[in-house]
């Protein structure tokens, strides 16, 4: 698809002269089919009325009969600039014959008032006196520019009529549109998209299409804020269609990608069939998974922080175990309740406990059941300390503070398993909760694994240009893709959210290089800095070596992270969001019945846990070991529960547990 | 299809005559019939009547056929038609009438100066057929007589012939309230609808209050007191001072009007009615006013040889002035300008508004003096049309070069979107009429203030 230039010279004047007619919106096409007429017609009538407004001149006087041939050759270059510049048909007639008053009238302001006198040394004349003086200069500019805006639109179509070869030699055959798919509807791709459409020249026929199975796109920093009932969802999130208007969206999950046949699958939706999407150029910003280790119970039981439903999943959950310790009789399973685990300290799992932890305490006084004593926040990590990305003094500063607020730390311990009831430790510790929230692991989605290229733990070997080895089409960039550092060699970029932005702008160039044919450029980027918010006013924050903590880091998270959200609209919100939350305290909406806080096991007829349906496709809900409930089930999926809240049942508790 | 045309024709010729038997009584005030005889050969103000009547005739016919659409609406084709008359005095008065008496053109200042009369009278026989072309063949949703629609049209043009009261009062004292009601309900039956998008109706408005200057001060106010009529060079100059208030009077009731009507379908119209409008000025205004504004800094560059305030602190604020014109440009002229044609004439039409506003009304007070409305004045002012006039053309193109590289709304890739788009476009129809006449308005300062040699 790549358009075969010559050599290096002929390609950058080509870009050159493409650059330049993006820059005043013409095609390619357009330019053979409109402007190469039009600078013909646009000469003739500048010729015809050079002639004219000239001898009209020599006549009063006004010209010698020797600068008539000056007159009418910079008419006739004019003419041909002006139909170069306006076309004879991108607006009617109308709008030509009134372009061609206005640059006759400031044709007289450049020439007449300021580049003659500057040529004679008088300096520009814009004085009333010498516009006066100018108004013969005034009276010819005028006609001349309106015999142009009159002459080019007729004369164009006789012209064309005339020598058809005028408007056909030269024209290019309609070039097949280039067609680049992107995979993924996060920050990197949809940021590639949006690139890659503003980098190539408007009007080339390159076909972008992003695929996601979301259709916005959602601004992960602030995702705890909504799972502490600080921000509403879709203030964080931006309808993928009005961010990149340029682009073609596709709201469908990608089933797989056959690279032989340079095709993907797209899986059927509710109502339509599984579609093939044909590219001629494939990005692929798929991000990733969580990673549960095959820990047992833990992908079952745990709640993740990934997206939007997942964040709204969790304040429900969390209100309701606040709504059922209330009056909740029995104390263990009060303490059960009121738990909170998370598990994994790095940046998600420190602002997420403390996000929960100033989420429940903001709520609690609505509870009167509940004391403040019997709340427990536990997070469990890996190694000896949280953040191991930020330096240790700031990591053990953030350390101090959530611990000062009260939350526990497990350090070194891994998590082992997890039931409904209870979550283990590796040293065989157990936490008696209903809640942990799962962000010890990520892992790049398993639809790269099926592309057939090379991978490094499980992302795309990729190299330091993006593209996929092995591919000449193939990117990938993000999670999904694992990227040798230009500038640190045998290192590879981390999997966070500023090099995928970086990347996706370096990779959208690059592919827009390779159309024009030149060679994609490596990625280079040092990470500009890390910052974390630790709940109400404090932070730590490491930016290019230098530390800030404490209401100050606190404010540029905010700050930084506010100028980063996609959209006026929604920075609006969200600053409306934070100023109401100075004032007013955090909604308690349960807005569905969440799936953890009744969360049904599956059992067989003797109460034992089993994943598998029952013979006669029926599912048995069990609520709080009492009740059993029977839902006909449609397929027989062992989660066939996750990310689907039961049907609220409107009898209260006490009725459900009979 | 031949049927249409030939209705226009004769539509355009009764609208011709309409108009020529409307000024027949300024013509014979001013003795102009005998000047149009001679284009027969004689001086008989009778037998110049008579060719009067068949030359607004043809001029309609000619006007209707020329016309670059139908059914544009009262307003727009009115402006269609003192653009018409503009270009046609052009054409004929200085240049093809001397040749076909036999007489060498003159384009000097003193000859265009003498022709002055000839000029209004082109403006105003323009300004009439197409009125009544307009209104013949206006929209079928206007003609069906949607009362309701004119109604709400006047209610704002009321209250908008309010908002023009203080730019009136300076020019006819006496007069500003009644005046500006009138002014406010005149456009608000050209329009309806307002036109799409703040600033084009802005420039729209300063056309209209140009029209209204050269028939209510220039012909209509003299001939109800008795006077003679002040088509001439030097009674023009003399009541020149009424000539900005009546520009910005046009401007305030028309962009009030737009204000209005947009708030009215903002909060009261049905989503359904609204789906292939703007997505609102929160959702890309931003953006669009960071283009304006940085093309507005760009076009600095040229205004440097008009800048009335020198040194560091009038150039500080000649760039403060030029982000803010540029800002607003962004904003009112967003989806107005899909090529650099567009750009170019709305940039030069917004920076003949800005002089006016700027140069002649708040930079004065400002500097805490009163407006400098007078010819002298205004005379001295005349280098910062200029500057005006050569920002604005970069401003818009400048923006439109910003626009095309980042959010150009023209290029479409569905029929869905290049349909809803298609409003827009159609709504620039009537931009070069309003860009062509912004031009005749420019050369008319000169042609009134300069002093021949």
């Amino acid at each position: 698809m790549t358009p075969g230039y010559s050599g290096p010279l002929e390609r950058g004047g080509r870009r050159l002269a493409d650059r330049a007619l993006a820059v005043l919106g013409v095609q390619r096409t357009e330019r053979v089919r409109l402007r190469t007429p039009a600078v013909a017609a646009g000469s003739c009538a500048g010729l015809l009325g050079g002639l004219v407004v000239g001898g009209l001149l020599v006549a009063q006087g006004l010209l010698a009969a020797g600068g008539l041939v000056a007159h009418v050759a910079l008419a006739t270059g004019a003419g041909a600039l002006f139909g170069a510049a306006f076309g004879h048909r991108a607006n009617g007639h109308g709008a030509i014959v009134g372009s061609g008053l206005v640059v006759g009238l400031l044709w007289w302001l450049v020439r007449s008032l300021t580049i003659g006198p500057l040529v004679t040394g008088a300096g520009a004349a814009w004085s009333l006196a010498a516009a006066g003086a100018a108004v013969p200069d005034l009276v010819g500019a005028l006609l001349l520019g309106g015999a142009l805006g009159v002459g080019v639109p007729v004369l164009a179509p006789v012209l064309v009529r005339a020598f058809p070869t005028l408007a056909e030699e030269r024209a290019a055959p309609p070039a097949e549109p280039v067609r680049v798919v992107v995979v993924g509807g996060g920050f990197g791709g949809i940021t590639t998209a949006q690139t890659l459409d503003r980098v190539l020249p408007r009007g080339r026929p390159v076909d972008i299409t992003v695929v996601s199975a979301s259709n916005y796109l959602l601004f992960t920093p602030m995702l705890a804020e909504v799972a502490s009932s600080a921000l509403e969802p879709q203030h964080i999130s931006v309808p993928l269609r009005a961010f990149a208007p340029g682009v073609t969206f596709r709201h469908a999950r990608v089933d797989a990608v056959d690279t032989a046949a340079q095709r993907v699958r797209l899986a059927a939706g509710p109502a339509t069939p599984p579609e093939d999407l044909p590219y001629d150029h494939l990005v692929m910003a798929v991000g990733g998974i969580p990673n549960y280790r095959d820990l047992p119970g833990v992908e079952e039981h745990a709640l993740t922080l990934k997206t939007l439903e997942d964040a709204t999943g969790l304040r429900n959950h969390v209100i309701s175990q606040l709504e059922r310790a209330d009056v909740e009789p029995d104390p263990d399973e009060r303490a059960r309740q009121l738990t909170f685990v998370v598990a994994g300290g790095g940046f998600a799992g420190a602002e997420l406990i403390a996000e929960l932890f100033d989420l429940v305490h903001g709520v609690r006084r609505y509870y009167r059941g509940i004391q403040r004593d019997r709340l427990r926040f536990v997070l469990v990590h890996s190694q000896e300390r949280i953040l191991p990305e930020l330096s240790e003094g700031l990591a053990g500063y953030a350390l101090r503070k959530l611990r000062d607020k009260g939350i526990e730390f497990r350090l070194g311990r891994r998590v082992a398993g997890m039931t409904p009831a209870e979550v283990r430790l590796d040293d065989g510790t157990v936490l008696p909760t209903r809640t942990m929230v799962w962000t010890a692991g990520n892992q790049p989605n398993p639809l790269v694994k099926t592309l057939g290229f090379e991978t490094r733990s499980g992302a795309l070997a990729c190299a330091a240009n993006l593209r996929v080895l092995g591919a000449s089409n193939v990117w990938a960039l993000g999670d999904c893709a694992s990227v040798p550092d230009a500038l640190n060699r045998g290192t590879y970029h981390p999997p966070t959210a500023q090099h995928a932005l970086r990347q996706a702008k370096t990779l959208a160039r690059n592919i827009a290089a390779v159309l024009d044919g030149a060679p994609p450029r490596p990625f280079r980027f040092r990470a500009i800095g890390m910052l974390v918010v630790l709940g109400h006013q404090q932070a730590a924050a490491e930016i290019r070596g230098l530390k800030f903590s404490g209401l100050v880091a606190w404010l540029m998270w905010r700050g930084i992270y506010l100028a980063k959200l996609p959209g006026l609209e929604k920075r609006i919100r969200v600053l409306l969001d934070w100023g109401l939350d100075l004032f007013f305290p955090r909604d308690i909406v349960l807005t569905q019945v969440p799936r953890a806080a009744a969360r049904p096991e599956l059992i067989a007829g003797d109460g034992a846990i089993d994943p598998a349906p029952a013979p006669d496709d029926t599912l048995h809900l069990a609520w709080d070991d009492r009740t059993i409930e029977r839902i006909p089930l449609r397929r027989p999926r062992p989660h066939a529960l996750r990310g689907r809240a039961p049907a609220p049942d409107p009898r209260p508790p006490s009725e459900v547990r009979g | 299809m031949r049927t249409s045309r030939s209705f226009d024709a004769l539509a355009g010729a009764l609208a011709g005559l309409l108009s020529g038997i409307l000024l027949d009584v300024a013509m014979t005030r001013l003795g102009l019939l005998s000047t149009i005889a001679l284009l027969i050969g004689t001086d008989d103000p009778i037998a110049g009547l008579v060719v009067y009547h068949v030359v607004a005739a043809l001029f309609g016919v000619g006007f209707s056929l020329l016309l670059p659409a139908r059914r544009l609406g009262g307003g727009e084709t009115m402006l269609w038609g003192l653009a018409f008359g503009a270009l046609w005095w052009l054409l004929s008065a200085l240049t093809l009438l001397p040749l076909v008496t036999g007489a060498r053109p003159d384009w000097s200042l003193a000859a265009a100066q003498a022709q002055l009369p000839s000029l209004i009278s082109h403006l105003l026989v323009g300004a009439v057929t197409g009125l009544a072309l307009g209104t013949a063949l206006r929209p079928p949703s206007v003609s069906r007589g949607s009362a309701r629609l004119v109604a709400g049209s006047l209610a704002r043009g009321a209250v908008a012939g309010l908002g023009a009261v203080p730019a009136l009062a300076v020019a006819v004292p006496r007069w500003a309230v009644p005046l500006g009601l009138l002014t406010g309900a005149g456009f608000a039956v050209l329009y309806p609808r307002s036109p799409d998008g703040g600033g084009p109706t802005v420039v729209r408005g300063a056309c209209y209050g140009f029209l209204l200057w050269v028939a209510v001060a220039l012909t209509i106010a003299p001939a109800v007191g008795g006077r003679d009529l002040v088509w001439s060079a030097e009674g023009i100059r003399a009541g020149f001072a009424a000539f900005p208030g009546w520009v910005l009077a046009g401007a305030a009731v028309a962009l009030v009007h737009h204000w209005l009507g947009a708030a009215g379908r903002l909060l009261f119209a049905d989503p359904a009615a609204r789906d292939d409008e703007d997505e609102g000025p929160g959702a890309r205004g931003l953006h669009a006013a960071l283009r304006g504004a940085a093309a507005g800094l760009a076009g600095v560059v040229v205004f440097l040889p008009a800048l009335p305030v020198r040194g560091p602190a009038g150039l500080l604020a000649a760039l403060a002035w030029a982000a803010a014109v540029g800002a607003t440009f962004g904003l009112g002229f967003r989806r107005q300008t899909h090529d650099l044609a567009s750009g170019l004439g709305w940039g030069v039409a917004y920076g003949f508004v800005w002089w006016v506003l700027g140069s002649l009304t708040l930079l004065p007070v400002a500097l805490g003096g009163t407006p400098h409305w007078n010819a002298p004045e205004v005379a001295a002012a005349f280098p910062q049309l200029l500057g005006h006039l050569a920002h604005g053309a970069v401003l818009g193109a400048g923006f439109f070069v910003l626009q095309a590289r980042t959010s150009p709304w023209w290029l479409t890739r569905t029929e869905a979107e290049a349909t809803r788009i298609a409003r827009h476009r159609a709504s620039l129809q009537g931009a070069p009429a309003v860009w062509v006449l912004v031009v005749v308005i420019v050369l008319t300062v000169p042609l009134v203030l300069a002093a021949p040699a």
